[in-house]
């Protein structure tokens, strides 16, 4: 049986005020237990897809779908499927990794969760226990960005949205990350993740969707690109020489 | 929801070094301006008492009440521990007597230069300076600081609406805010019942609306941050935006209001207007005199050519006539000069009144003007201070000269001593004037009733300061681009 998809994008476009058309008519699916990669680089639409999908910004045609819910016409409805990690995780330096982890818990519908729950959630990140009751002012961002995903994690949403979740992590900590992510997708979250990574993509995606200049070139399943190098396909695509 | 914004407000505020070092600083200055304000009244107290025990004292000594020398003083008010006001600025006390007006001499600023360059560091400076300072360390940073640091893109990815976000920010930043303010201000009424300060329940009455309007006055400051701050993309442009809406409504507008209305509005110097009473009354004499020689002139026209005798005669025959004709043209002109002289100095009463109306109004576009006024009017030591005073002081002056009259111009007694070869026969010993007679000096009654009246138009133009702020704010973040 067919299962729903739990992120949609359905001929989602947008073009801003001053004329520039960052998404054209781009669609995809994300189901449960599956890891989806929006590869592309700087302008290519990417995060312009993932402000849709969080309400930040309004799409001007085609609906963005969250738990079947148009966010677009009921964003608090369907903000209670999702998480959200970006790229730039400062969070509160002055909170602890669990005070942080507490406060954005809370926001997220979590209210009777215990001090064991915060930590159980921080160690499935791979988040040192000494640092559990420490400032993040001190923390690295391969630390900071752990507690960002155990607040991703701790929220239980059926979706799970990041934006250029391993720029700027050295490689021990983006492959913690990842070890993390499979995790999720073992637990059958969808996995909505932005990135122009193209090795981490191959590695970690169920499916691949590859963007330039607004527009989905091309949607790659795993078993697709078994066989292919990935990194050509991308140039390929972005120059043109394979149609879109 | 918006409790959890206030929690994680208050909490944040907390553990943050800022505030405790801002807090401690806001705290350790306005429990220092508390000592030094109750200091400074009690060493006025006791100077006021000292000064009037000497004038009864050496008036004790005299013989003659027209020898007493009496003065009005200026009794200093427990109010005066939390805004100085103008108190410094005017003389301490008056002489009444019957040959000169009432003038306040010697002011604290007059005596001690050092002090109107540096100013009296009362509440009031520090709560106008300080608090609203602080009030913009809080939050120039309280919307855009969310952005940079990534977290109000984490926030609204979930259920929150920005309503819900920006009410639970305010009520956050606020309660921070209340904290050391709180705290400093129980520390300084502590200060005040441990050092003996006798306050009526009319006292504490107006000291709590005052409270009440410094916290009006920094949630004002803490509005216009949020709003700044909701405005702009960096915290470091909005700080900047802030510190220049700071100078200008802490340093600029009430000094810039004072020139203006100093320009739109000139005023002639009591030395001009002093200078004009003594041409206008140069001029009355010369034309007295004048008018004199022409009545000398007919007046002995009629017994020209006749013997010096017949003028003798005619002289004697008219002097009572003309001594009466002549006190009548000098009193006549006697009042022309009064009469022009108390017109200029109502004039420059009223100039001087217009003047500073213009100027009040024209500072009160100002937060930190409106809460000085409503903080001076709340102490009275607001400008009307001296005006109170001294209308007091007339009316004791007119008493002081009825009394006078009733005691006989003023004679206690003299003391004859005649020589009349074989030794020398005195009168009885003058008696020394008992002062206990003698009518006392009340100084003028300035009501928490007037006080509350008279700032309480000031303390709705706060309130109006923080509604525009608030809806500034609140609009400006329903509008912020969350990405």
């Amino acid at each position: 049986m067919e299962q729903h998809a739990t992120i949609s994008a359905e001929g989602l476009t947008k073009i801003y005020e001053d004329g520039v058309c960052a998404l054209d008519h781009v669609s995809f699916a994300v189901k449960p237990g599956e890891i989806f990669c929006l590869l592309g680089g700087n302008g290519a639409g990417k995060t312009t897809a993932i402000n849709i999908f969080l309400g930040f910004i309004p799409p001007s045609q085609g609906v963005a779908k969250i738990h079947n819910v148009d966010i677009h016409r009921d964003p608090l409805e369907a903000k209670k499927y999702v998480s959200y990690l970006s790229d730039v995780v400062m969070l509160y330096p002055n909170f602890t990794a669990r005070q942080n982890l507490d406060f954005f818990a809370r926001l997220g519908g979590k209210h009777a969760l215990t001090r064991d729950d915060y930590y159980t959630a921080l160690r499935r990140v791979g988040l040192q226990e000494k640092a559990f009751e420490q400032k993040l002012k001190g923390f690295s961002k391969g630390m900071r960005q752990k507690v960002g995903l155990a607040i991703a994690i701790i929220k239980e949403s059926p979706a799970i949205i990041l934006d250029e979740p391993t720029s700027g992590l050295d490689p021990k900590a983006a492959n913690e990350f990842q070890t993390t992510l499979l995790g999720l997708r073992a637990q059958g979250k969808a996995i909505l993740m932005s990135t122009h990574d193209i090795f981490r993509a191959k590695e970690i995606a169920d499916t691949v969707g590859i963007m330039n200049e607004g527009k989905m070139l091309a949607i790659k399943s795993r078993k697709e690109l078994e066989h292919e190098d990935l990194e050509q396909l991308y140039l390929n695509y972005i120059h043109g020489k394979v149609a879109a | 929801m918006w409790r959890i914004f206030l929690e994680k407000e208050l909490k944040d505020s907390l553990q943050s070094a800022r505030f405790v070092v801002t807090s401690l600083v806001s705290i350790a200055l306005i429990a220092l301006s508390f000592y030094l304000g109750i200091a400074h009244y009690q060493a006025r107290l006791s100077q006021y008492e000292q000064s009037q025990q000497m004038m009864l004292e050496t008036a004790s000594q005299q013989t003659n009440w027209m020898a007493a020398s009496v003065f009005a003083f200026r009794k200093p008010d427990p109010m005066e521990v939390f805004v100085n006001g103008i108190n410094s600025d005017i003389g301490r006390y008056s002489e009444i007597n019957q040959m000169r007006g009432i003038k306040l001499v010697r002011s604290e600023f007059g005596d001690d230069p050092m002090l109107a360059v540096f100013q009296f560091l009362d509440l009031s400076f520090v709560v106008q300076i300080v608090l609203s300072l602080m009030a913009i360390l809080f939050t120039y940073n309280a919307i855009n600081g969310e952005k940079e640091g990534g977290t109000l893109k984490l926030i609204f990815a979930n259920q929150i609406s920005k309503a819900e976000f920006i009410l639970g920010k305010l009520l956050g930043n606020w309660v921070a805010l209340l904290v050391p303010f709180i705290i400093s201000f129980l520390i300084g009424a502590m200060l005040i019942i441990a050092m003996g300060v006798e306050m009526s329940a009319a006292h504490w009455g107006r000291f709590a609306i005052f409270a009440f309007s410094a916290v009006l006055y920094f949630t004002c400051f803490m509005l216009i941050g949020v709003f700044v701050s909701a405005l702009t993309k960096r915290s470091s442009l909005s700080f900047l935006i802030l510190l220049v809406c700071w100078i200008v409504s802490v340093l600029i507008i009430p000094k810039a209001a004072t020139m203006l209305a100093g320009q739109a509005m000139p005023v002639p110097s009591a030395d001009e207007i002093e200078s004009r009473i003594a041409s206008f009354s140069t001029q009355a004499r010369t034309e007295f005199f004048a008018s004199m020689n022409k009545l000398f002139a007919e007046r002995f026209r009629p017994v020209e050519g006749q013997s010096q005798e017949q003028r003798d005669q005619f002289v004697r025959e008219n002097q009572e006539r003309w001594q009466q004709e002549e006190k009548e043209i000098r009193e006549t002109m006697d009042k022309k000069i009064a009469e022009y002289s108390a017109r200029q100095y109502e004039d420059l009463y009223n100039q001087k009144n217009s003047q500073e109306l213009l100027a009040l109004s024209l500072s009160k576009f100002s937060p930190a003007s409106a809460f000085q006024l409503v903080a001076m009017k709340l102490g009275g030591t607001d400008t009307g201070l001296k005006r109170r005073y001294e209308d007091a002081m007339k009316d004791y002056r007119k008493q002081y000269t009825n009394f006078l009259s009733d005691k006989g111009g003023g004679h206690g007694g003299i003391r004859l001593s005649v020589s009349n070869g074989r030794g020398t026969v005195s009168a009885a010993e003058p008696k020394k004037i008992n002062i206990a007679e003698m009518p006392k000096f009340s100084d003028p009654v300035y009501g928490a009733g007037e006080a509350i009246n008279a700032s309480l138009f000031d303390v709705g133009l706060l309130a109006l300061f923080n509604i525009l702020a608030f809806v500034g704010a609140f609009v400006a973040f329903l509008h912020y681009d969350l990405r």
